[in-house]
């Protein structure tokens, strides 16, 4: 397909607004261009998801994006309605029947179609797939892929094949972290040979980010210590944690201690609640956001100055993910992890639970009539290798494989709190990146405040983005003027 | 004891010093799961009011307060069976007059709240970016159905004079409140630029606990469902347009208003099982959910003999709750459950 630079800036212009591309976005477009297969990691907040709408855009053929969560398939919905989009589709379990059947029937008519990996492997949906002369077919968060990487999901293995039946279009494979054991692993998988595929690569590193680690002696110390920090840094933060209830307890203690104003957020607050929650943090309403791993995928903020773990994440990948929320402005920022020994029971014991036991696995194999009391994800994970004619003792050896692999992860996340030299050094080469540049601007273990001095974060930051909405009740005539009557 | 109102003090009011109860019915009541023997307890626990208000409620939770009252020893519990203690008794009078502040008039049995509230939400953002003129903007993600239907209203009712009509309709809903409460109504809306309170804000600001503001939130959507699908005056066309198509005209589940339709035009039990294969048996069923359901139930139409003497004296001389089948079975063995049941429906109707 010819396609020359000038439409491709006009269309960045016309649909998104934007006169520049972020780095890597008009290199892999231009592959795409040209019918080359693209693995493409880039770091988070670096504009994945433009590359393909905006491909979307030149090539005028229905777009497949593979996509493994119903709140991310949403959100990307959201988001293209936001630009005006009409011609979009999440073919989830929300919809209902008749809407299935509708959206099915029509589905040619879509110029973004996003559709989980085991929606997609539905006889139905594979068929109506293959009608509809697919442009591109992108793979988000293809690290799902890959067995070595700590998000593996099964079905993902599936797209190989679905690939094929739909006629072999274009595939873009999108990951924010990805080592180069990950990356071939990914083409592999999906049956790709490494010469067939492009891959562009860029540094998971994110300079303007200042990492720390602060070393607690209790529980007690990392209360005190979260609430000086909190009391210190100003603008916009995150505070990550593992437990539903904890986000919710330290909330509270931060809003009575420090009088800022902050909101747990996580998979027990409805939806209404979230989508309120995001807009008035976007907006500077709310300062702090308490949050599990559930909050961040909707964001799109610039300005978050700070992203603080009170519980640490089970691997390098969730955390590199995680602090990158901050800083998007390429203005100074913070990463801080708050560790105390015995933090490391919290993702051990998840990760073990996560997988079934090799008890289990036999019975599940040889009592048929068994497999109705498991759990959804298990008995999905399960059906999916016995489908795949493996033995009990393969399925039994595939994931004592894949939890030494976690345990391994969660070990590297050890070894970088425990890190006494360079952070970012130790970070980067867990990617295999090197970095020898360390600077008083890159990174220090407990040594939180006086950096944030330094890097200035306890000075107030603009305020333009703080409206003056109040958080509290207004006159309903007054609220009724605001959302209904333009002319104020 | 002053305490905050919460979700154990409502859940205590359904249960009793005098009589042991079931407490799996309170929750499938709660949850709204629509079975004759569920309705039937539920009538005689005060429940159908609050049919379906709460259908996220879990065993696991619910299986929780049932161990806290058993810890406070607010209950006793016998097989399957509970009762209130002195303790609890004195627990359960102490709120009660909190309890029926909120009016709910069973409206669970007709429609779905949060349904109904989701499709407001909706309306009222896709509204004001309409009064603002924008159409780039994140709309709240509910499910499809919801969806479907607030863009099919829009298109339909879209006009430059909307903005200004809804805001007129709702305001004539608003004024039949109480201002506090129009101001909780109105706080949760997202719209132009305005991304309304949180739940957790809202409370904070009327200091209430979640769950009173959960169940205040409650009411005041039943009130706004009520006023809605009431429009006589035709003074509230859109609000109305997007309320009853949410709403069933009758209290029964689809299938039982059919056979309850055909019984009314004279079918017999057996002539409607045959008309709609089903089994005489469903019928039956179908029509004790009306006799608990429907205010003006023909009763006389199953049970306008006379009872027999001995069956009468049973009767008379034992509490509703009290009578067993096995025992009328003895006494005068052609009389079916079916009757028994309608009899202890009607006797209820009769004492309240």
């Amino acid at each position: 397909m010819k396609i020359h630079n000038d439409q491709i800036y006009k269309t960045l212009q016309t649909k998104f607004g934007f006169s520049e591309f972020k780095s890597g976005q008009l290199e892999i477009i231009q592959r795409l261009c040209n019918r080359k297969n693209v693995l493409a990691v880039l770091p988070t907040g670096t504009g994945k998801s433009l590359i393909y709408q905006l491909f979307g855009y030149l090539i005028n053929r229905p777009i497949i994006v593979i996509s493994p969560l119903i709140s991310l398939i949403d959100d990307q919905v959201a988001r293209l309605n936001r630009l005006g989009e009409k011609r979009v589709i999440g073919l989830t379990s929300k919809l209902d029947h008749n809407q299935r059947q509708f959206a099915l029937k029509h589905l040619r008519n879509y110029r973004f179609i996003y559709v989980s990996p085991e929606m997609a492997d539905q006889p139905d949906v594979r068929l109506e797939l293959d009608q509809i002369n697919c442009g591109l077919f992108v793979i988000d968060e293809a690290h799902c892929l890959s067995q070595w990487g700590p998000d593996f999901r099964p079905a993902y293995l599936k797209l190989k094949d679905l690939v094929r039946h739909i006629g072999s279009p274009t595939t873009l494979m999108l990951t924010a972290t990805a080592k180069p054991a990950v990356r071939k692993d990914i083409i592999e998988k999906m049956g790709f040979a490494v010469s067939d595929v492009i891959q562009v690569v860029h540094s998971v590193d994110r300079p303007n980010i200042f990492l720390d680690v602060e070393h607690c002696a209790s529980l007690t110390e990392k209360n005190e210590k979260l609430l000086d920090l909190i009391s210190v840094l100003k603008g916009s933060g995150i505070i990550y944690f593992s437990s539903k209830k904890i986000a919710n307890q330290i909330s509270e203690l931060i809003a009575q201690k420090t009088g800022r104003t902050t909101a747990a957020y996580h998979a027990d607050i409805d939806l209404q609640d979230r989508y309120r929650i995001q807009q008035q943090f976007m907006h500077g309403n709310i300062e702090l956001i308490c949050a599990t791993s559930a909050f961040g995928m909707g964001i799109d903020k610039d300005n978050v100055r700070f992203v603080i773990h009170y519980h640490m994440p089970g691997n390098l990948e969730n955390y590199l993910q995680e602090i990158g929320r901050a800083g998007r402005d390429q203005r100074a920022s913070i990463a801080i992890l708050l560790y105390a020994p015995g933090d490391e029971y919290i993702p051990s014991t998840l990760n073990l639970m996560g997988l079934p036991s090799a008890a289990n696995i036999q019975t599940f194999f040889h009592q048929p009539e068994s497999r109705a009391s498991f759990d959804d994800d298990q008995r999905q994970l399960l059906t999916y290798y016995h489908d795949q004619r493996k033995t009990s003792e393969d399925v039994t050896q595939i994931f004592q494989t894949r939890q030494l692999a976690k345990q391994t992860s969660l070990v590297s996340m050890l070894d970088y709190i425990n890190e006494t030299d360079c952070l970012r050094t130790k970070l980067l080469a867990y990617f295999d990146e090197q970095f020898n540049e360390h600077s008083q601007n890159c990174c220090a273990t407990d040594q939180a405040l006086e950096k944030i001095k330094q890097l200035h974060l306890d000075t107030v930051p603009n305020k333009q983005d703080v409206s003056d909405v109040k958080k509290q009740l207004v006159p309903w005539q007054m609220r009724l003027e605001q959302l209904f009557s333009s002319k104020k | 004891m002053n305490k905050d109102f919460d979700f154990s003090d409502f859940l205590l009011q359904f249960y009793s010093r005098s009589e042991w109860r079931r407490p799996k019915v309170i929750l499938n009541n709660l949850i709204g799961r629509r079975t004759v023997s569920n309705l039937f307890w539920g009538m005689q626990y005060g429940l159908l009011p609050f049919f379906d208000l709460f259908p996220k409620l879990n065993n696991e939770n619910f299986d929780h307060f049932q161990k806290k009252f058993k810890q406070d020893g607010f209950i006793e519990v016998q097989d399957k069976e509970v009762r209130l203690t002195d303790t609890g008794k004195l627990r359960k009078e102490t709120n009660l007059s909190k309890n029926f502040q909120f009016q709910f008039k069973g409206i669970g049995l007709y429609t779905n709240i949060e349904t109904i509230k989701d499709c407001l939400n909706l309306t009222v953002q896709i509204i004001s970016e309409f009064a603002f003129k924008n159409n780039r903007y994140y709309p709240l993600q509910y499910s499809g159905r919801v969806m479907n239907f607030c863009k099919r209203w829009f298109r339909q009712n879209k006009s430059p004079e909307l903005p200004n009509k809804f805001q007129q309709e709702l305001s004539e809903f608003l004024k039949t409140l109480d201002n506090k409460s129009a101001d909780a109504f109105v706080a949760s809306f997202v719209g132009h630029n305005s991304f309304g309170l949180t739940d957790h804000q809202i409370k904070t600001d009327l200091s209430l606990n979640s769950f009173e503001w959960k169940i205040i939130d409650l009411a005041l959507m039943t009130e706004f469902i009520w006023w809605a699908s009431d429009d006589n005056s035709q003074t509230h066309p859109l609000c109305q347009n997007l309320v009853t198509p949410w709403l069933a005209d009758s209290p029964l589940s689809m299938s039982s208003e059919v056979t309850y339709q055909l019984f009314l035009n004279n079918f017999s039990i057996e002539k409607i099982a045959q008309k709609r294969h089903i089994k005489v048996n469903t019928v039956r069923e179908h029509l004790l959910e009306a006799a608990i359901l429907i205010k003006d139930f023909p009763f006389q139409s199953f049970l306008s003999a006379p009872l027999p003497t001995n069956l009468h004296n049973y009767l008379q001389n034992n509490p509703v709750l009290q009578w067993q089948f096995s025992v009328v079975n003895e006494l005068v063995p052609e009389f079916s459950f079916f009757e028994f049941r309608l009899l202890q429906i009607r006797e209820d109707r009769t004492q309240k």
